[in-house]
């Protein structure tokens, strides 16, 4: 139950970061206030929505055929926790843009986010070593 | 009489029951005899290069022998500077965390293909930020030198997940 309700906060979190991103692609300039967060956000937050959407359709595929997602899950929860620490150490969250409902939503729900797909990294791997 | 019933009724010696209540430790630091024992050839040449590559690296970067040729030395950007700072650290916490890793005798393929995503993220983003700088693209000598070095540790960490495989017989 606690991992189906952790696949659902990820699913949601992954489609409001990747909508997110569309949205600022399509407001570009207007919304973000420094020419940094600018290039920042054509460098770094298009190439991390390529990246979710792959990761998360890999999931989906191993999910689907019956394959064993544990490392699948380790592998995005330390890259989720990379890109969190990356913006919040380094960049200053320079990419968060609270005048979009969207980006609120995303920066509410990471939190839930990285706690949702560490659970689910760990009670993969605990399945892994009991089975 | 009594004495002689618990003689009897005594399942377990004393050496033995001294044996159980010893406590034996979950995580036990070994030595690189003992880790790369049963890793193969290939594993143990890797895993030196990979390791003296990354703290060359490291090394160079903590000098600032580094800082012309990265996307801060390009951009003068505050943020990529910071960037770059939190990699590089990123970047020695993983060498650390492998090699205690073996010490300790756990598998270390998760770890790596972890570690490989993570590096192949720092390739893509960091490619993608020298492309938006025109005096980087301008310089095809250096984004090729930077994108070799860069699948030079992709490569390796493959490598040694490969070995890591074998060393276990799973392939």
């Amino acid at each position: 139950m606690s991992y189906r309700i952790s696949e659902v906060i990820v699913y949601l979190f992954l489609a409001l970061a990747v909508s997110h991103t569309v949205l600022l692609h399509e407001l570009g300039g207007p919304v973000l206030n420094t020419p940094d967060a600018i290039f920042l956000s054509q460098t770094l937050m298009d190439y991390r929505s390529i990246l979710m959407i792959g990761l998360g359709s890999l999931y989906v595929f191993l999910k689907i055929t019956g394959r064993d997602v544990s490392p699948m899950l380790v592998i995005g929860a330390t890259l989720a926790w990379l890109t969190f620490l990356e913006d919040t150490l380094a960049l200053d969250n320079v990419l968060f843009v609270p005048e979009l409902i969207t980006g609120k939503v995303t920066q509410f729900t990471r939190p839930f986010f990285l706690v949702a797909i560490t659970y689910m990294a760990v009670e993969s791997r605990r399945v892994d070593f009991d089975g | 009489m009594v004495k002689n019933s618990d003689e009897n009724a005594k399942i377990l010696t004393d050496d033995e029951l001294e044996a159980l209540l010893k406590r034996s430790p979950a995580l036990k630091l070994s030595t690189y005899g003992e880790a790369l024992a049963f890793k193969t050839k290939p594993f143990k040449r890797y895993l030196i290069v990979i390791s003296a590559l990354a703290v060359a690296y490291v090394g160079a970067f903590l000098v600032g022998v580094l800082d012309p040729y990265l996307a801060y030395g390009w951009s003068n950007m505050r943020e990529h500077q910071e960037l770059q700072q939190l990699r590089f650290i990123a970047g020695f916490i993983m060498l650390v965390l492998l090699h205690v890793w073996l010490l300790l005798g756990q598998r270390l393929e998760t770890m790596m293909m972890s570690f490989t995503a993570m590096l192949t993220y720092f390739q893509f983003s960091g490619t993608a930020n020298l492309l938006a700088l025109d005096d980087a693209i301008s310089n095809p000598g250096f984004m090729a030198a930077y994108v070799l070095l860069q699948s030079t540790f992709i490569l390796l960490l493959l490598l040694l997940i490969r070995e890591e495989r074998r060393s276990f017989g799973s392939n």
